[in-house]
């Protein structure tokens, strides 16, 4: 079975707010990330919605830092530098070789190779500045947290398009529980809101149209009148400890990871399967010795495009049979959006959260469901005052990747 | 006129935020604070406010002085100086 794993500290970087309370606290709310894409090529697109951060580098880092760091991994860095500091993580204290990193991207430094194409094609230009290919690589935000912390353990960067940072977080906690790391840094990081990914994400034909009367309620997850994703930004990051040296110096343990599954559909590049997202749900709880009904909250994939909100929750109803409709289920990406690589991330945020203070976020702009989402999704406000002992966080990827993550409280647990 | 190490000095402070207390002939561009991608990137600089191109095999420097030295060589070399 292995060590246990803690969650010892959490830091975000989100379009509702750059730290978990003010964004847990939005999402209890019903607070809409979304709204209209706040860039000088809005009007050259089709697409004109996205759900952005609010993010002034300026204040995080000095200037000749951010001449070699993406935008990505400025984010990376804040959330990792949060969930360092509410860790009250003492590196110095530890052995860095046991300390390691691993984060889950989709594009890496989109706006880097966005920004050096545009520099070669279009303004012909015949060289480019030395950090392109740093800056660029999916690698680097990794790396770049590495540096900051002087961390030699294992290092390592998923790319599994939307489950990339459940399979970064999951991959962790077994690195931790089969003795490779004492601690790590896991999480996700995403930021690709560039013309040229956006163009590419509008050929897709998977993103929301914009709602004429608010735009902010454009993602509409299980919904009838659903119409696709929001593309995000920003970033999430967890400490996670083995149990032991987490309560051997006193850490405040938010919860403790307890199970992580996950799997291919190996069928079709973008229709997920109701197997392979159940299969990830079974070997999830499996893997955290838990019934189905132990777990009081789903955080759900719930992109808001009309295959995966039906197919999510046939998988659901397959995996906790009659109990599935007495189970909340929200989709939080109604309000921050998809943040693709970032997504478990920023999920599991909410999750620890939904934890912590026994409370389950809502779905948003949820009026009226489609007859094949039949689900408690929670419609409109959170809810306080719920009981939860465990809950999991789904993640089902273009490319057939699916991951789940479950988290417990530390008192049930111990 | 500026010479090649006023330009040098003003380019290293602006780009990298260093005090230029820390630039002297001697110095290592170690000592001065910029490591080698750095080097890369003051060199385009240089090309770019001089309108000369220094070749990647001549980017061996050991000091403040050298870089200086290299720059002259090529400004003479390419007519430029």
């Amino acid at each position: 079975m292995g060590r246990r794993v803690a969650v010892t500290g959490q830091g975000i970087v989100s379009p509702l707010g750059n730290d978990p309370d003010s964004f847990f606290a939005n999402l209890m709310a019903g607070r809409s990330g979304v709204g209209r894409l706040r860039a000088d090529f809005v009007d050259r697109l089709d697409c004109k919605i996205a759900a952005q951060v609010e993010f002034d580098p300026q204040a995080h880092f000095a200037k000749r830092e951010l001449a070699s760091l993406d935008r990505v991994s400025q984010f990376a860095l804040v959330a990792a530098r949060q969930a360092v500091a509410a860790a009250g993580l003492d590196l110095a204290q530890l052995d860095r070789s046991r300390v390691g990193v691993t984060m889950g991207t989709g594009m890496g430094g989109a706006n880097s190779i966005d920004d050096n194409y545009a520099r070669v094609y279009r303004d012909q230009a015949t060289r480019l500045p030395p950090f392109v290919v740093l800056m660029a690589m999916n690698g680097a935000a990794a790396s770049q947290i590495a540096m900051a912390y002087a961390l030699a353990g294992p290092n390592l960067t998923y790319s599994t398009a939307c489950s990339s940072s459940a399979v970064a977080i999951g991959e962790a906690m077994r690195l931790i529980r089969h003795g490779y790391a004492d601690t790590m840094l896991a999480g996700g990081a995403e930021a690709l809101l560039t013309y040229g990914t956006i163009r590419a994400w509008e050929a897709l034909r998977t993103l929301a149209k914009e709602d004429p009367a608010d735009p902010s309620a454009s993602c509409k997850p299980f919904a009838a009148d659903r119409s696709g994703l929001v593309l995000g930004e920003g970033a999430a990051v967890f400490v996670l400890e083995a149990w032991d040296q987490a309560v051997a110096r006193g850490a405040n343990i938010l919860a403790e990871l307890v199970g992580y599954g996950s799997g291919n559909d190996g069928s079709h590049i973008t229709q997920p399967t109701v197997a392979g997202q159940a299969a990830a749900m079974r070997r999830a709880l499996a893997d955290a010795d838990l019934a189905a009904e132990a777990i009081g909250y789903i955080n759900a994939h719930g992109t808001g495009t009309l295959l995966n909100d039906k197919t999510e929750t046939a998988a659901i109803k397959a995996v906790f049979g009659e109990r599935a409709h007495r189970l909340p289920v929200s989709s939080t990406k109604s309000m921050h959006g998809h943040l693709m690589g970032a997504a478990a991330a920023v999920e599991f945020v909410a999750c620890i959260k939904a934890l912590g203070e026994q409370a389950v976020p809502p779905t948003q702009h949820l009026v009226q469901a489609d007859p094949d989402c039949d689900l408690d999704y929670v419609s409109g406000r959170g809810r306080s005052g719920v009981p939860l002992h465990a809950v999991m966080s789904n993640s089902f990827a273009f490319g057939g990747t699916s991951a789940v993550l479950i988290a417990a409280r530390p008192a049930t647990a111990s | 006129m500026t010479t090649t190490a006023e330009l040098l000095t003003r380019l290293i402070c602006e780009k990298f935020e260093i005090d230029p207390a820390k630039i002297t002939p001697q110095a290592t561009l170690e000592d001065i604070g910029i490591d080698s991608l750095d080097t890369f990137d003051l060199v385009f600089a240089v090309e770019d406010e001089l309108d000369i191109k220094i070749e990647n095999d001549n980017v061996k420097l050991s000091n403040f002085q050298d870089l200086v030295d290299l720059i002259d060589r090529v400004r003479a070399q390419q007519g430029k100086a």
